[in-house]
């Protein structure tokens, strides 16, 4: 490997990937990784919202955007993954709670038991008639949660621990 | 009634906020839930007496059959009076008791009006599991008003002792009690006493709930929490510890007396205990130099009185009983913010340093004066008319005849003694002590000792007008011609002669103080032996010691050995059930496609190339080899949720231990090993054959259709979703997804707080000297994080 400094800050690195000790950047990780990233992220969307019907849901859904913050963090150390991520791991974590526990009391409104599911559809303008049910909600809720755990896990025994 | 409960409750929850804003003003503002409550009681008076109890009902777990049954009879009305009468007048003596700086005071008015809303529910409530949430509601709240001042170790001290040894009769007394109930077919108070059961199970339930009693009305052997209690604010010792809580013993006794009072060894045991309680109260209330404890070892006394009273089962008692019930509320708080005052005034409680006080503060004197001389049944205040009708209640050869009398009647002179003690240690002038020099007391602050203590001589003139009460309480025991009446003068009768011989016997007892102090050390020298309180902390010291060594046995520390006692249990709890199952499936196939011979193979290399492997980042690699080949297997079986989820775990894992490996040496350690080699393999394949025959066994014990047919069609006309896997996961057993997403989230929590309490310790992370070890310590192994709930 060469001992000369990298130019990877360049318009393919990864600017958090400046902090590195050159020697252990890669140009090719740091590349593909900033090609691969938004895709995941979108694959683990698509996952979240096609679980009804299609292989995913929530947990799946979040376990794979999860993994595109790892490959940032893999790429390029733990200034990138705050700068991918500007807040606390705790905050996808209580929100995600929030959001399912909400879903589920929401029912109570309407009169129904904890978590009842609704369903019906929409008109989405271009998109045509959506059909969606009140548990993409809640998968939305697990989602997050599943992020926020990945996210933790990242900041405590990776970025943490690196110090 | 209910609205009352929802009151307290109410303003218990805008207390803090108030307290924040308005400092200790704020009890004027919580003063208005006992206040509304005494007000609205008064309006019932007459109902009540009358024999047309109040009564409310509301649906509480309907699921459970649990209803918020709220009654009102005599009994209850006379202690609302006492909790809501003397509770209005504590809060206001509150505003004066607390100063504009003292910490907390939002959250101390919380917890008090908290705790009189307690109170007035157990004293409301006709349904017995209700009657204990309430009764444990009393406890925790007592335990937060002793621990009031959490900076000294002795209040702390104070209030684990309370909440221990309450909540530790009220556990008992709940199994009394739904035995009792069980037996008597009805949760309902009322109803249980209407039809009263009897028999063995009832005699050992009624024991069972005496328990309950007697710790929270702190009767002999678990009377010491109280006076350590006496660490709590004076306004929480007057209310919780003369007036309120440590009635609810009384309460309960007095409720259930009627129709249980001969069944089992009720009587027996409930005069002794009393009478015991009584004496030995007495005894040691002469012996203390602090006016709060003396009064704390009086109440202790009382307490026992009243027992008997209630507990003996008979009319004329009863009916002494409810009068000393009320008697005792009004003294012993005036005593209490007597004492109050004087600390609050002088900085001190200590009896042989205060001297003519009497002179400097006069209204508090008389006052004062007043409610211990009914305390010692002085005519003609009210605590001697109660006391005579105790006297008459066992006179005529009552339950437990002269010797009960023979109890009460030593137990009655040292109750004047201890009275006329306090009188003179609080007021007197002492040859050879410094005058003490108090502040004077705002009239607000005197006025609730005032008024209470010229309550006692009121209602000791004109008894009639607490009469018809008492007299409806006493009316649940039928019969009995010619009923007792409270009344001042009886005319010349064996009581009233009693009643003298007990003064005299207190004079002469308070005369000879000196003469007492050195006996009663004597006697402490012997009798010290046997101590309550010791006995209380040895046994809560013998507790946390077994703890200790349990824990010492238990967690060694060495992630081997947990693991090998997870696995051994494992195979030798269902294992051993396995033994007894005689089918084991015959429905064997090969493979469903050549493929998974392939996959099978691959994933039998890795798992025996994890287990050879040198270096823990090589056996990682291996175990993931594992992992992704049981994902290939589900795809072939055709589950791609499956599949997806193990793929995606897997990964994580993956990083997570390339993340921790990095702190830890590359090798595994080279030294021998505690267990042999031996063991461990035999160990491998004992689990290893367990899941195998597990399997094999499982598979071929359904009696019932699988669930998983009902979800495959249910899944599209119920949940709207193809996919059924998520389907059930988000709507079907949403619940239990629920219940996973938190528990992932209370684990990332985990592992944040381990690693950066580990950071803020100034050790980076557990590295080569971590606290887990591969054969006991030397620690040479992480533990392992637990991976992102791999659920599926």
């Amino acid at each position: 490997m060469s001992q000369q400094p990298v130019d990877a800050g360049g318009p393919a690195g990864l600017e958090g990937a400046d902090r590195m000790p050159a020697v252990r950047r890669s140009v090719i990780l740091e590349t593909c990784v900033r090609l691969v990233f938004h895709t995941v992220l979108v694959f683990g969307l698509y996952l979240l919202f096609a679980g009804h019907n299609q292989p995913g849901g929530g947990f799946i859904g979040g376990l794979v955007a999860g993994s595109a913050f790892v490959l940032r963090y893999v790429a390029a150390g733990r200034a990138e993954l705050r700068a991918a991520v500007p807040v606390d791991p705790g905050v996808p974590l209580g929100l995600g709670l929030l959001v399912a526990t909400s879903t589920g009391a929401g029912s109570w409104l309407f009169g129904a038991d904890f978590l009842t599911s609704a369903y019906g559809s929409v008109v989405v303008p271009v998109l045509g008639e959506v059909a969606a049910s009140t548990v993409l909600l809640f998968d939305i809720g697990v989602f997050l949660v599943v992020v926020g755990l990945v996210l933790t896990l990242l900041r405590t025994l990776g970025a943490e621990a690196e110090r | 009634m209910l609205a009352l409960l929802v009151l307290h409750l109410g303003l218990a929850l805008l207390a803090p906020w108030l307290g924040r804003r308005i400092g200790p003003r704020v009890f004027y503002v919580v003063a208005l839930a006992p206040f509304t409550t005494a007000v609205w009681a008064a309006t019932q008076h007459a109902a009540v007496v009358d024999g047309r109890p109040a009564s409310s009902s509301a649906s509480w777990v309907p699921g459970l059959g649990m209803t918020l049954d709220l009654r009102m009879d005599a009994l209850s009305l006379l202690l609302v009076t006492l909790v809501a009468g003397v509770g209005t007048l504590i809060f206001l003596y509150c505003s004066q008791y607390f100063s504009r700086t003292s910490p907390g005071v939002g959250r101390f008015a919380a917890v008090l009006t908290g705790f009189a809303g307690a109170m007035l529910g157990l004293v409301l409530a006709d349904d017995v599991l209700l009657l204990y949430v309430f009764w444990e509601l009393t406890s925790v709240t007592s335990f937060l008003l002793i621990g009031y001042s959490d900076e000294k170790q002795e209040s702390r001290r104070a209030a684990v002792q309370a909440l221990l040894v309450t909540t530790f009769g009220g556990l008992v007394m709940l199994l009394g009690l739904i035995v009792l109930a069980i037996e008597a077919g009805t949760y309902s108070l009322s109803g249980i006493l209407a039809d009263p059961p009897s028999g063995t199970p009832t005699a050992v339930a009624l024991v069972l709930v005496l328990v309950g009693a007697f710790t929270k009305s702190a009767q002999v052997p678990f009377h010491p929490w109280l006076p350590a209690a006496m660490a709590a604010p004076t306004p929480v010792s007057a209310y919780l510890h003369a007036a309120a809580m440590v009635k609810a013993g009384v309460y309960l006794v007095a409720r259930l007396a009627p129709a249980f009072a001969t069944v089992g060894v009720w009587r027996p045991l409930v005069i002794t205990v009393g009478l015991a309680t009584m004496i030995v109260g007495g005894w040691r209330a002469l012996r203390q130099t602090d006016l709060k404890r003396l009064l704390a070892f009086g109440t202790v006394s009382q307490l026992g009185f009243l027992f008997v009273l209630v507990g003996a089962g008979t009319r004329d008692a009863a009916l002494a009983g409810a009068a000393v019930l009320l008697a005792h509320g009004l003294f012993k708080s005036t005593l209490f913010l007597t004492v109050g005052v004087i600390d609050h005034e002088t900085g001190t409680r200590d009896l042989r340093v205060l001297s003519g006080l009497g002179r400097r503060m006069p209204v508090l004197a008389v006052s004062a004066t007043l409610a211990a001389a009914s305390m010692a049944a002085v005519p003609p205040l009210f605590g001697f008319v109660s006391k005579e009708a105790a006297y008459e209640a066992f006179l005529h050869g009552g339950p437990g005849g002269l010797a009960t009398l023979a109890g009460l009647f030593v137990g009655s002179v040292l109750t004047g003694a201890y009275s006329a003690r306090f009188v003179w240690g609080a007021f007197a002038s002492k040859p050879g002590c410094a005058a003490t020099e108090p502040r004077t007391p705002s009239p607000l602050f005197l006025a609730p000792v005032v008024l209470l203590g010229q309550l006692g001589l009121l209602l000791g003139l004109v008894p009639f007008v607490a009469d018809p009460l008492v007299q409806a309480y006493a009316a649940e025991y039928a019969g009995e011609p010619e009923p007792y009446h409270l009344a001042l003068w009886h005319g010349p009768s064996a009581a009233l002669l009693l009643s003298s011989i007990t003064l005299g016997g207190a004079a002469f007892l308070f005369l000879g103080r000196e003469r007492l102090r050195v006996l009663q050390r004597q006697a402490h020298r012997v009798l010290g032996v046997v101590d309550a309180d010791r006995s209380y902390d040895t046994t809560v010291r013998g507790v946390d010691r077994l703890a200790l060594r349990s824990t010492a046995v238990v967690q060694t520390g060495s992630l081997p050995v947990y693991l090998g006692m997870v696995l051994l249990t494992l195979v030798a709890l269902p294992g051993a059930a396995l033994l007894t199952s005689t089918s084991v499936t015959t429905n064997l196939r090969a493979y469903d496609t050549p493929l998974q011979l392939v996959v099978g193979a691959v994933i039998a290399v890795a798992a025996v190339a994890t287990a050879r492997a040198h270096r823990r980042f090589t056996a990682v690699l291996y175990l993931g080899a594992v992992g992704y080949g049981i994902a290939v297997l589900f795809v072939l079986q055709g589950g791609p949720d499956l599949a997806l989820t193990q793929f995606l775990v897997e990964t994580l894992t993956l990083v997570v231990f390339v993340f921790v490996l990095r702190r830890l040496p590359a090798q595994f350690s080279r030294r021998r090993l505690r267990l042999s080699q031996g063991v461990r393999v035999g160990m491998a394949l004992a689990v290893g054959a367990f899941v195998t025959v597990s399997v094999l066994v499982s598979t071929q014990a359904r009696t019932q259709p699988a669930a998983s047919q009902a979800y495959l069609d249910q899944a599209y006309p119920e949940g709207h979703g193809r996919n059924v896997v998520n389907v059930v996961l988000v709507d079907f057993r949403g619940l239990d997804t629920l219940g996973e997403i938190t528990v992932l989230a209370v684990a990332a929590m985990g592992i944040t707080s381990l690693v950066l309490a580990a950071r803020r310790r100034g050790t980076p992370m557990p590295a080569d000297q971590a606290a887990f070890s591969a054969d006991g310590p030397p620690p040479d192994a992480e533990p392992r994080p637990a991976p992102a709930g791999d659920r599926r």
